[in-house]
């Protein structure tokens, strides 16, 4: 490709990604100040900063990040989702990271044990401290002074065990338990000969693939009131376990459909994992408990790091599961954000959470960084373990099995809830339908074609993205693998920016942008399928980044020796190397855009409603049935690509 | 300080058997090496001691009580692996303290292992442990380098923790697989003999796996030569050169003048398609069997000069080898290895050049086996 050419495209795509994301991130950070839109595309168009600068001088005041502390919905949103002892631990870990920094840029040395020590010690004393405060201040506190009293804020239920909840937070509590679960599985299907190890992985794909909206709605169908499970265990005579909304029903449904996040990422850490560092451990005289803690838990730590932090980040910004099961008494940031712009169109507020949201994904990724990268991981000498280091021990390998039957038994039957009631005609009181149809399925068949088929306006909005989204990656990808120039740097943050903010938030961040002129682009499709592009664009971009950086620069180069022209050595060499992870990136992306409810529900004209929003508004309404059968119609739209690249490369999903 | 005995050991992988009837004994304070080509067993052999593999069949003894129940971590063997596999979240002090934490781990109730783990874990060693670490680094003269992590150190630097790192613990075997293949052929001659200096300093027995002959030669009490999961022969370094008993051992130890032969007559032998040559060594009455010699018991013989078996040939190739001189000599199909010391006043060869190459009888070794 000629030079004048390579500029053109690179100026296009850095237009792309400076109109679509970083525009509207940065008017997300000055509507928290200003409480109003700033026309920031009108000033940059008429260039006039001046003006510009005016404006913010003019508006910008603290007081919507003041509120976050007045407003009781606010911080106890925060607080709800994050918990207070592990905000508590973060920012002393922050705290001592930027003292010890300081201290060392000043000169001093730090001794290794101080410096080990304000790690995770000072997180888990700090941890620890809170959570006995919080749990037992009931108990110190007389009665009368309770009320008023700060610590009320941050954990006012009655009961201990709620308090332990608002202590502990929500989203902390599902990483845990996703990380928990995704690791039992990730050892089982790499580490040991366990049968249907092959099933099993195919099997995480399934939680990855359901659209959350669809979890929370299959939970109620299986579950809920009137659930499947549930008539089952009132005809026993055991009663309701999750009546109407409730925090545990959110935490389930979160856990299972993230915890393949852990698996993935682990899995792939346990594979590359040298096996001889266990067993020198083992000789050396550790005992299995000994060396697990030492040896193979901080070795993993990457891996497992990186999937836990995936985990975090989509529970936090997982609007539709928290809208749908989170009992309207607990307010959680996510819905507290949607519904200061979607309600009550306050820009201060929507905005001010927004950007508190963005910030706390960040702190967390620095910690999953610091974790994953200040242990010096990188193995003395790499030598992956193959199929001899596998555990064959049957008991082992059969309690393997069960487990992750068990584990995995819960998103199938999540699926095979949803399927019966969409195929039920008539369920009244008893435990199993009466009739059953396939009128619904034949329904949607038939309004497939019409002009406002949620499904034709699914694929009308997912296609064309899913094909800008893979011509930018290329892009992107070929120039953080292949250049040494400094744009590199922002380059590689603009893609992964999308992945830290949550769809409520980018929403709003592009609706302060568009929404009038000089681009009004707000509630048109246009604006739909470039908020799909930009937000799912990552994706892609790391999967095709991985296959370029395998592929490495020595493979075209000697390609070129040997006389072969750019576009041959592309055509012939790199193109077909690269093509797993550029299948991978395609599925996720697909998969990804599919299952948007946040961004398009804030975004998208009527008209355009997609099926997840169909499905989306469905459950909202309480119109299980129908938004069933729709559910399963786009999960089978979403299942079937993968099987074919699954069968067809062995592509796994790649992220 | 153990001795170790191996009695008919077994290991089977899939279909074929990696070690096949091994039975050795290792005496108190040995260094005792298993040589041979990949492939051969001696590894695995290895591993089964260490309690890494669990044999098919056959005994490992220490000190004539057998370890088959006890779990690798129990033996009290030290091991050193071909790629060190030192921790790489740990410093080299926090390595080579992991088997002194790791006993104390095991030696305490359940209060005391989490109250060791959590000290483990935040590397916080106890000052006796602290001061063995810095007496075993000084034994491999790391001193100074406790806080590096390994990644910082050089190749013979990270070999030289994991010998630390196996000997702090004072083991009763020092198990060592292949330490030397990872490092340059200097450094690789500089550390066998280091290994061997500490070896006899600290007296412990030590089974040392290398398909390196030289390297056991040079090292080693005594050497078990294996080929394909069986002992071939055991002795003394010097008895496995000068005597090996049979071809595929004469070949493996460096024995380059190998051929079929025939018997002659009394004390004569008929190398196939080569001269008739005398031996003082017996010769089997019947079959083919082989003769070598070593290169450098062969000599060029000058003019008028005599030797009791001789023949012709002419000099292919002359290879200037430092210290000797090696020609490879074309004498009909066979191509004989002369290696001359430089300082022989034999006088230069070139190639091309006829030469007449002289032995004596009882440098022609007579070998079980032909090709």
């Amino acid at each position: 490709m000629s030079r004048a050419l390579r500029w053109l495209f690179a100026g296009l795509v850095a237009a792309f990604l400076g109109l679509f994301l970083v525009l509207p991130m940065t008017s997300l950070v000055l509507v928290g100040f200003t409480g109003e839109p700033v026309d920031l595309l009108g000033h940059l168009v008429r260039a006039d900063l001046s003006g510009l600068a005016g404006q913010l001088a003019d508006q910008a005041d603290g007081r919507y990040y003041v509120g976050f502390f007045e407003t009781r919905r606010y911080f106890r949103g925060f607080l709800n989702a994050v918990g207070a002892a592990p905000l508590a631990a973060v920012l002393a870990w922050g705290s001592a990271r930027l003292v010890l920094g300081l201290w060392g840029a000043l000169g001093g040395t730090v001794p290794e044990r101080i410096r080990r020590g304000a790690g995770l010690p000072l997180m888990a004393l700090v941890f620890g401290a809170v959570l006995l405060a919080g749990v037992s201040w009931r108990l110190v506190v007389p009665a009368e002074a309770q009320q008023g009293h700060w610590m009320y804020d941050l954990a006012p239920s009655r009961s201990w065990d709620g308090r332990l909840w608002q202590i502990l937070g929500f989203c902390p509590l599902v990483t845990l338990a996703a990380t928990f679960l995704g690791g039992i599985v990730a050892w089982s299907v790499a580490r040991t000969a366990m049968p249907g190890r092959n099933l099993v992985r195919w099997l995480c794909i399934l939680p990855l693939a359901l659209p959350p909206f669809l979890g929370a709605l299959a939970f109620r169908n299986l579950l809920g009131e009137g659930g499947l499970l549930t008539r089952i265990l009132e005809a026993v005579g055991l009663g309701t376990p999750f009546p109407g909304q409730s925090v545990v029903a959110a935490g389930i449904v979160q856990t299972f459909l993230f915890f393949p996040f852990v698996v993935l990422t682990t899995a792939a850490a346990l594979e590359r994992m040298d096996p001889s560092l266990g067993e020198a451990a083992e000789v050396t005289g550790a005992r299995p408990g000994f060396s697990l803690w030492t040896v193979h838990l901080p070795m993993l730590m990457p891996g497992l790091s990186a999937g836990a932090f995936l985990a975090f980040i989509r529970s936090f910004g997982d609007f539709a599961v928290l809208s749908l099961l989170m009992p309207i008494g607990r307010p959680i940031l996510v819905v507290e954000a949607y519904r200061d712009l979607a309600g009550s169109t306050d820009w201060g507020g929507a905005s001010m959470l927004s950007t508190v949201m963005v910030l706390t994904i960040l702190a967390v990724l620095a910690l999953q960084k610091s974790f994953a990268e200040g242990g010096g991981f990188e193995t003395v000498t790499g030598r992956g373990a193959g199929e001899s280091g596998l555990v064959r021990t049957p008991w082992v390998c059969r309690a393997c099995l069960a487990t992750c039957a068990a584990i995995l038994s819960v998103p199938v039957l999540f699926v095979a809830a949803t399927l019966l009631v969409s195929l039920s005609a008539r369920w009244g009181v008893e435990t199993l339908p009466t009739a059953y149809t396939l009128s619904r399925y034949g329904e949607i068949l038939r309004r497939l074609v019409a002009a406002d088929s949620p499904l034709l306006n699914s694929f009308a909005l997912v296609l064309p993205a899913l094909g800008l989204a893979l011509v930018l990656a290329l892009a992107v990808a070929w120039t953080l693998a292949r250049s040494r120039h400094w744009t590199r740097n922002l380059l590689d943050f603009a893609t992964v920016l999308p992945f830290v903010v949550p769809g409520v938030a980018f929403a709003v961040a592009l609706i302060g942008i568009f929404n009038g002129p000089p681009l009004a682009l707000h509630l048109t499709a246009t604006l739909v399928l470039c908020a799909y592009v930009v937000t799912r664009m990552p994706y892609a971009v790391r999967s095709i980044l991985a296959s370029l950086q395998q592929v490495g620069p020595s493979l075209e180069e000697g390609s070129k020796t040997l006389g072969a022209t750019s576009s041959l050595t592309m055509a012939r060499v790199t193109i077909p190397l690269i093509l797993p992870g550029f299948t991978a990136g395609a599925i996720m992306v697909f998969i990804s855009a599919m299952q948007d409810v946040a961004i398009t529900l804030m975004v998208c004209p009527p008209r355009w409603y997609p099926a997840s929003i169909f499905v989306f508004q469905r459950i909202q309404e309480g119109d299980v049935f129908d938004a069933s059968a729709y559910g399963m119609v786009l999960l089978g739209l979403i299942m079937v690509p993968y099987a074919l690249a699954w069968r067809l490369g062995g592509v796994r999903a790649g992220l | 300080m153990s001795r170790v005995e191996i009695r008919n050991l077994v290991k089977i992988f899939g279909a074929t058997p990696a070690v096949d009837q091994v039975t050795l004994e290792v005496g108190d304070g040995e260094f005792f090496s298993l040589l041979g080509a990949s492939g051969c067993g001696k590894t695995t052999t290895l591993r089964c001691v260490a309690g890494l593999e669990t044999p098919g069949g056959g005994a490992i003894l220490f000190d004539g009580q057998d370890v088959a129940r006890v779990p690798a971590w129990d033996r009290d063997c030290g091991m050193v692996f071909q790629n060190y596999a030192l921790f790489p979240h740990m410093t080299v002090a926090d390595n080579v303290a992991y088997g002194l934490m790791a006993r104390r781990y095991r030696k305490a109730g359940f209060l005391g292992r989490m109250g060791w783990l959590a000290r483990a874990v935040s590397a916080c060693l106890p000052s006796e442990d602290l001061a063995r670490v810095r007496e075993a680094l000084a034994m491999v003269e790391l001193e100074g380098l406790e806080d590096r992590r390994p990644a910082q150190l050089s190749g013979g630097q990270q070999q030289r923790v994991a010998l630390a790192r196996a000997l702090v613990i004072r083991p009763r075997v020092l198990l060592c697989d292949e330490p030397l293949g990872a490092l340059d052929a200097r450094l690789r001659v500089k550390m066998r003999q280091e290994i061997r200096r500490i070896q006899r300093r600290a007296g412990i027995t030590t089974l040392y796996v290398t398909h390196d002959q030289e390297e056991a030669l040079a090292v080693s009490d005594r050497i078990a030569v294996m080929n394909q999961g069986r002992v071939v022969q055991v002795g003394p370094p010097e008895e496995l050169y000068l005597r090996p008993r049979t071809r595929f051992l004469a070949d493996f130890i460096g024995l380059t003048n190998l051929f079929p032969a025939d018997l002659a007559g009394p004390g004569l032998v008929r190398l196939r398609e080569g001269p008739v040559l005398p031996t003082t060594h017996a010769i089997p009455p019947q079959g083919t069997f082989s003769v070598a010699v070593r290169p450098e018991s062969l000599r060029l013989l000058g003019a008028g000069e005599e030797a009791p078996g001789s023949f012709t040939g002419r000099v292919q190739l002359r290879m200037f080898m430092g210290s000797t001189v090696k020609y490879v000599v074309a004498s009909g199909p066979l191509e004989w290895t002369v290696a001359a010391p430089l300082a022989s006043g034999v006088g230069s060869f070139a190639m091309g050049d006829e030469v007449r190459v002289g032995l004596q009888p009882e440098d022609l070794l007579v070998l079980e086996g032909t090709e």
